[in-house]
């Protein structure tokens, strides 16, 4: 097999594996689809770019960590809705449970980037505050503050809108 | 219960309620056209990230060349290009044939496919439906267009400034057609029995601590095989170099450019020597000035595309000739490292703890390629500083992209992320 072909082919395999995760990541990280879709694709290309680099050792975590270090300010005015979505009396419950998962994306679509990332990375992908730390090149204090307040900024955005 | 919520979190955001698709073809077509580039000469690499970054992004591809302006009086057979408003952002002058409110602003952003701005009080934008944009929607049909009423938020001003915003808010939805005239500086958006609803200005391009790469002069690429050309914006500066000769000027807030001197080198051929005088020409000459994305655009007074460049913040690291410090403190590579990086126009520097270092780099856009490091002026270090002198050095050659902000620097590695600040 050419070496072109090696490379796109072991590639091809880790999009079919990782995109998943790493779409869910973007959805997160910009609470948009288009922009999700935006920050996936840029990630997979500077991933590709650095294949040989990457290939041998955690590409995954190589792409999340592109993927949460790239600026995404921009990207995220776009976002589907400058409001939350309303809750409609007498829905089924699995369309409640939907809406409120829809919600607590937006809500974590509201949160400073730092706070955002931290809590994609601690909640999603389940990494220590060190590896948080490591990830994001921020002190373990920083990481742990940005938790608190991210996770209390969730808790009252919720609350406050459940009890609306 | 903190236990409790942080367990809900964790289900909630783990539920496969939204696929994001990847697109493995056109990532490797991307990464493809980058790795091409770096083999053959930065210069042509330039040209592939551009290549790469229209496909990133789709509202660029989409684009081809947005904001080709329509001249007043120009006949039906130059009506618009679809697009052209894309990716184009105004400031209001004149609501309904007033002028605005002293102190007040209204801007308006078209994207693709929608629009968002600032009313003077509150936010405005789109909202989706099933994946079609809804609220905030525009279309263009040659110089018709039509936009749908704006989602906006809800925040309480003064009477004044709400009753105008409401007056603009309220013109949105009446748009019937545009015209955009003297050479892209105006767009008046007109209603349905031709009164001019609302005019705009060009809004100022953020030209302010942004380093370029030169993609295209007047629609052809640099010269192969030679350092294409280049420019810098900080401080109110510009510095630049045309692929021959150094510029410099200044260019206001506004986005007006003025070139005041260059040198007098002669240049190796008669290639290089016109593409010199064109890069010239075009700063001197572009009428309009656009920031869109990563994409710098000069334009001329019909709107013709004089120059194109892609932003590549080492130029800008560079110029600033700043010193950052390894500002890991809370992991683990403890809290005065006395590590230090510089970035020069082809080569890093700075110092690991226990000697100086240098290296060669390789930039085009946010992706970076260092060279192996060579060591000066080593000195007796103890072992842990030693053996993290030798790890930051590792981690060097492994940097694959690069982010940086005003007050920070960060290498991304395989491994982690080197966050560095200026101190």
């Amino acid at each position: 097999m050419a070496w072109g072909s090696r490379r796109d082919a072991e590639f091809a395999a880790f999009v079919a594996d990782a995109s998943k995760t790493l779409g869910r990541t973007a959805w997160l990280l910009t609470g948009n689809q288009d922009a999700a879709a935006e920050l996936l694709q840029a990630t997979l290309v500077k991933t590709y770019v650095a294949w040989p680099r990457v290939r041998s050792g955690e590409a995954a975590a190589y792409a999340r960590r592109i993927m949460v270090n790239t600026s995404i300010d921009g990207w995220r005015r776009r976002r589907e809705s400058p409001g939350l979505p309303q809750d409609e009396p007498g829905q089924p419950s699995e369309e409640a449970a939907f809406d409120e998962r829809e919600r607590l994306g937006r809500v974590l679509a509201d949160l400073p980037l730092q706070q955002r990332r931290v809590i994609v990375l601690r909640f999603l992908h389940d990494l220590s505050e060190k590896a948080v730390a490591d990830e994001l090149g921020l002190p373990v204090g920083t990481v742990k503050s940005s938790t608190a307040r991210g996770l209390a900024a969730l808790r009252n955005a919720l609350v406050e809108k459940g009890s609306q | 219960m903190n236990e409790d919520f942080e367990d809900q979190l964790r289900l909630a955001i783990r539920h496969d309620d939204v696929e994001i698709a990847a697109d493995t073809d056109a990532a490797i077509r991307n990464g493809r056209q980058i790795v091409r580039g770096r083999r053959i000469g930065w210069g042509v690499a330039a040209c592939a990230v551009v290549a790469a970054a229209a496909l990133l992004l789709p509202g660029l591809a989409q684009r081809g060349v947005p904001g080709v302006p329509v001249e007043p009086g120009a006949t039906t057979s130059a009506s618009p290009a679809s697009g052209v408003l894309a990716g184009t952002e105004w400031n209001a002058v004149k609501l309904e044939g007033a002028a605005l409110r002293p102190g007040t602003s209204i801007t308006l952003r078209f994207g693709d496919g929608w629009v968002d701005g600032f009313g003077g009080c509150n936010d405005f934008g789109y909202t989706t439906a099933d994946g079609k944009i809804t609220a905030g929607a525009y279309h263009q049909d040659g110089d018709r267009l039509s936009i749908a009423p704006v989602a906006t938020t809800t925040k309480g001003c003064a009477n004044g400034v709400s009753d105008q915003e409401g007056r603009f808010l309220q013109a949105i939805p009446r748009v019937d057609h545009f015209l955009v005239s003297s050479g892209g500086l105006v767009l008046q958006l007109f209603g349905a029995d031709g009164g001019i609803l609302v005019q705009f200005e060009p809004a100022a391009p953020k030209l302010e601590r942004t380093g370029w790469t030169v993609t295209a002069i007047k629609g052809a690429p640099p010269v192969p095989g030679t350092r294409p050309p280049s420019l810098v914006f900080l401080n109110g500066s510009l510095s630049g170099y045309d692929g021959c000769n150094a510029i410099t000027g200044h260019f206001s807030a506004a986005g007006a450019i003025t070139v005041t001197a260059t040198t007098f080198k002669l240049c190796s051929d008669a290639a290089i020597s016109t593409q010199a005088d064109n890069v010239k020409a075009a700063l001197e000459g572009a009428s309009r000035v656009m920031v869109q994305g990563d994409e710098l655009s000069l334009l001329g007074r019909a709107g013709t595309p004089l120059l194109k460049a892609t932003s590549d913040p080492a130029r800008v690291l560079a110029a600033e000739g700043a010193t950052w410090h390894l500002d890991n403190k809370g992991g683990d590579w403890g809290n005065d490292t006395g590590i230090t990086i510089r970035v020069n126009d082809a080569t890093l520097s700075g110092k690991t703890g226990c000697a100086e270092y240098t290296a060669d780099f390789q930039h085009a856009g946010d992706t970076w390629t260092i060279a192996e490091p060579t060591l000066q002026n080593p000195h007796p270090c103890p072992n842990t500083v030693s053996a993290r002198s030798e790890r930051f050095l590792g981690l060097l050659q492994k940097v694959t992209a690069v982010q940086a902000t005003e007050d920070q620097l960060r290498l991304v590695t395989p491994d982690q992320t080197l966050s560095f600040s200026r101190k």
